[in-house]
């Protein structure tokens, strides 16, 4: 089976990115969608605990699930997604996998571009037609992920730094403000409160199965685990820091009725009473997380859908997976639907194939290996 | 590297022109007021900065010059509706521009709705992306809303940037939208507004008007209307009890036997520290203040380096600030309004007990609770004098 690897735009090299560049794209992956929307959820249903939830979605769902994919990828280095999903189960099963990792990833971006053109017109447009956000929104990100996924490993790199930027000029502009017994206590009626508070962030942490893609580009495979579960714990811990942030600052019972509780956190943020409105600044950072973020999961859309119909060039089916995208996109009735899809449907499915898929792999990864292991017993 | 570049570059796709309004088409609302006239029908006044505002400076009822006109300074518009946007419509049929709130940096409640009870009426400010929550609140008390925001400051050209600023100076109680919604979003926490008042002085004649808005006492709320009313002297001990009670000043009698004379500090440093315990589901609360001082004006001939006098000087400003603070604390207790952090205290350290006395008890609890009180204040310096002129102390006497 000859090797298949992703090539890298239109240079028809092979794409690399280093363990490092990994860490940076999966914290972007993971932090910048759920930043905005995700700590109302926590808020609402953790109380003033809620901050704690997004640890306790790491512990049960990013971090088996970057284990056990970190684990298929170790075992089988030198095999890019397609090669590997072939020699492990078959090329009926293969392709069919390519194809379910397609669709999820459509879906994700299809998600990621609902998240902007609901928030885009709260911060900056408000006037501006739901279409005139989306379609440049869209256009932007099939060309990034036509450019590859060294550009946006390199980007990625960009929104780590600023978002540390922003959560150090927020902290520190902002200590007058905070309270923080209001982070206590940690449940006020039963454990299981943080349980209820970091369901939907355990469907969005367990999404990580999908990164299997990116996880075989990286040139050193035995750094693989290191990256996604670092990089998805440092997202952890960011959103932990900015939900306790909002409630220390507004109290739980007020973060949980906010829409984006911290968009109306980074409104406070003044410098010296002078500089002020850098709500708009971070507003963009968070937008160019979002065209990263939108761009890779269109680039493992393709990847995946472009091995299951046994494409040769992927960057074809760029315009119909971005057209495909707008469409589910205005599917969507509204923001709460989107809520209540997420915690009633999407946590459970992804939590399914986060831990379905790479167990399956490693299943089938120890079956083939006893199996020649067994062959190479007879032959002897 | 490149194409990381060339795709930054694409990102200004994502602005754009679509609803690109010209300055000069809009109205920048600068005040917001609004008040209850019948039941469930409100009354809305804006305040709007005029052309003028941007060209005058001082005071002054006229504005700034363009064109030889003189150009107002604000305009004051006032509508009646049953909800906020319809009052904005209404307003947009006769005004030339449109509504811009982005610039609304303070909201007035008026008297007959903050008693009536608020209700979910400001819910348009928590709605509208265009409010800036770190705006202030306040609530106008004896007067009408528009005639408050007709006023004209002393020192600026807008009525909402004079109270604005003199609010952030902290000489009075300053307010913010979001920590006001924060203390209605819980069942527990009362939320307070400053009060504002026109005042009768020869202060503001030089502007052609007999009023002037000053920041006076402050509106303590249960659920969604006012139960008490504080007045200055009171707010300093909520100041102190929020940790802002620096800048304050405590004037007491300053002679060996009372009289007219009086010694007033400055205080420069302030805090508070709480120490809660709970016996038996009952919270008791121990508060230490704690400050320093310097002497801002000393009218009695009494030696102030000497440390007796420091001390029995000292010991009355003590006095005088633990009766307020306890003052306040028993008004609060007896209205059963916590505006502060107690609640939340035992909330956050005894979750246990705030399930069987809190929520919605806890006015009740609070009412009940023990409140220990230890003032400690220090001198740390007399200014630039030592001793008053006619001290009667040292070698030359």
């Amino acid at each position: 089976m000859s090797q298949r690897f992703r090539a890298a735009g239109s240079t028809g090299g092979i794409a690399r990115i280093s363990h490092q560049q990994l860490l940076c794209l999966v914290y972007t992956l993971h932090f910048t969608a759920a930043v905005l929307v995700l700590p109302a959820t926590l808020a609402r249903y953790g109380h003033s605990g809620g901050w704690l939830a997004p640890l306790l979605a790491f512990a049960v769902s990013a971090l088996p699930v970057s284990l056990l994919l970190a684990l298929v990828v170790r075992q089988h280095p030198q095999r890019g997604f397609a090669d590997l999903a072939c020699h492990l189960l078959g090329p009926f099963l293969g392709r069919l996998l390519g194809l379910l990792t397609g669709v999820f990833n459509l879906l994700i971006a299809a998600l990621c571009v609902r998240d902007v053109v609901e928030v885009t017109p709260v911060a900056i447009l408000p006037a501006t037609p739901t279409w005139a956000v989306a379609v440049p929104f869209i256009l932007v990100a099939v060309y990034g992920a036509y450019s590859g996924v060294e550009v946006m490993a390199r980007l990625s790199f960009f929104c780590v730094v600023a978002t540390l930027v922003v959560v150090v000029l927020s902290v520190g502009t902002l200590t007058g403000l905070i309270h923080p017994l209001r982070l206590l206590p940690f449940f006020d009626r039963h454990p299981l409160q943080l349980v209820m508070a970091s369901w939907s962030s355990i469907g969005w942490f367990a999404e990580c199965w999908s990164f299997l893609g990116l996880a075989v580009l990286v040139d050193r495979r035995e750094k693989v685990g290191r990256a996604l579960v670092l990089g998805a714990a440092f997202a952890a811990v960011m959103l932990m820091t900015f939900t306790a942030l909002a409630i220390t600052v507004f109290g739980h019972q007020l973060v949980a009725e906010f829409t984006f509780p911290v968009y109306s956190l980074v409104q406070q943020v003044t410098i010296g009473e002078f500089v002020e409105r850098l709500d708009v600044f971070m507003f963009s950072i968070w937008l160019v997380g979002m065209v990263v973020k939108t761009s890779t999961h269109f680039w493992l859309a393709a990847d995946g859908a472009g091995f299951a119909l046994g494409l040769k060039n992927e960057s074809t089916l760029y315009p119909a997976l971005g057209l495909i995208a707008f469409v589910v996109t205005t599917l969507i009735p509204s923001l709460s639907w989107l809520f209540l899809f997420s915690t009633e449907t999407w946590t459970p499915l992804s939590v399914s194939l986060g831990l379905g898929v790479p167990g399956i792999l490693l299943v089938a990864s120890w079956v083939r290996q006893r199996q020649q292991r067994q062959q190479r017993e007879m032959g002897a | 590297m490149r194409r990381a570049v060339a795709l930054l570059l694409l990102l200004p796709l994502l602005t754009g022109c679509w609803s690109r309004r010209e300055l000069n088409d809009l109205a920048l609302v600068v005040s917001v007021g609004i008040d209850l006239v019948e039941p469930a029908v409100y009354e809305v006044t804006l305040g709007v900065a005029g052309p003028g505002a941007a060209g005058s400076g001082a005071a002054g009822a006229g504005g700034g010059q363009q064109g030889g006109e003189r150009q107002p300074v604000k305009i004051v518009v006032t509508e009646r509706g049953r909800s906020f946007a319809g009052i904005l419509r209404a307003v947009e049929l006769r005004l030339p521009r449109r509504i811009n709130l982005t610039h609304a940096l303070w909201v007035v409640v008026g008297e007959r709705l903050a008693e009536h009870g608020i209700g979910d009426s400001l819910d348009f400010i928590l709605r509208a992306p265009e409010f800036r929550l770190q705006g202030m609140i306040m609530m106008i008390r004896g007067r009408s809303v528009r005639e408050l925001l007709e006023a004209h400051p002393l020192m600026e050209a807008l009525e909402s940037k004079a109270l604005t600023e003199i609010a952030q100076a902290r000489i009075g109680l300053e307010m913010r939208l979001w920590e006001f919604f924060s203390a209605r979003a819980t069942e527990y926490r009362a939320a307070m507004l400053p009060i504002v008042e026109l005042v009768d002085t020869p202060d503001a004649g030089p502007i052609g008007q007999r009023y002037v808005a000053k920041l006076g006492g402050a509106a303590i709320m249960r659920e969604d209307r006012v139960v008490l009313y504080l007045d200055a002297q009171e707010v300093r001990a909520i100041k102190w009890l929020r940790g802002h009670g620096r800048e304050g000043v405590i004037t007491v009698p300053c002679g060996e036997e009372p009289g007219a004379q009086d010694i007033s500090f400055r205080i420069t440093r302030a805090s508070v520290r709480t120490r809660t315990a709970v016996k038996g589901n009952r919270p008791h609360f121990d508060l230490i203040l704690q400050g320093r001082l310097r002497v801002s004006e000393m009218q009695c001939p009494r030696p102030l380096t000497d440390q007796q006098v420091q001390a029995e000087l000292v010991a009355r400003a003590e006095q005088e600030l633990q009766d307020l603070v306890m003052q306040v604390i028993r008004k609060l207790q007896e209205a059963e309004v916590d505006p502060l952090f107690f609640g939340e205290r035992i909330r956050a350290l005894y979750p246990g007990v705030w399930r069987q006395v809190g929520g919605k008890n806890w006015g009740k609890t609070w009412r009940e609770s023990p409140v220990h009180l230890t003032v400690d204040l220090r001198l740390d310096t007399t200014g630039l004098m030592s001793d008053p002129l006619r001290a009667k102390s040292g070698p030359e006497g």
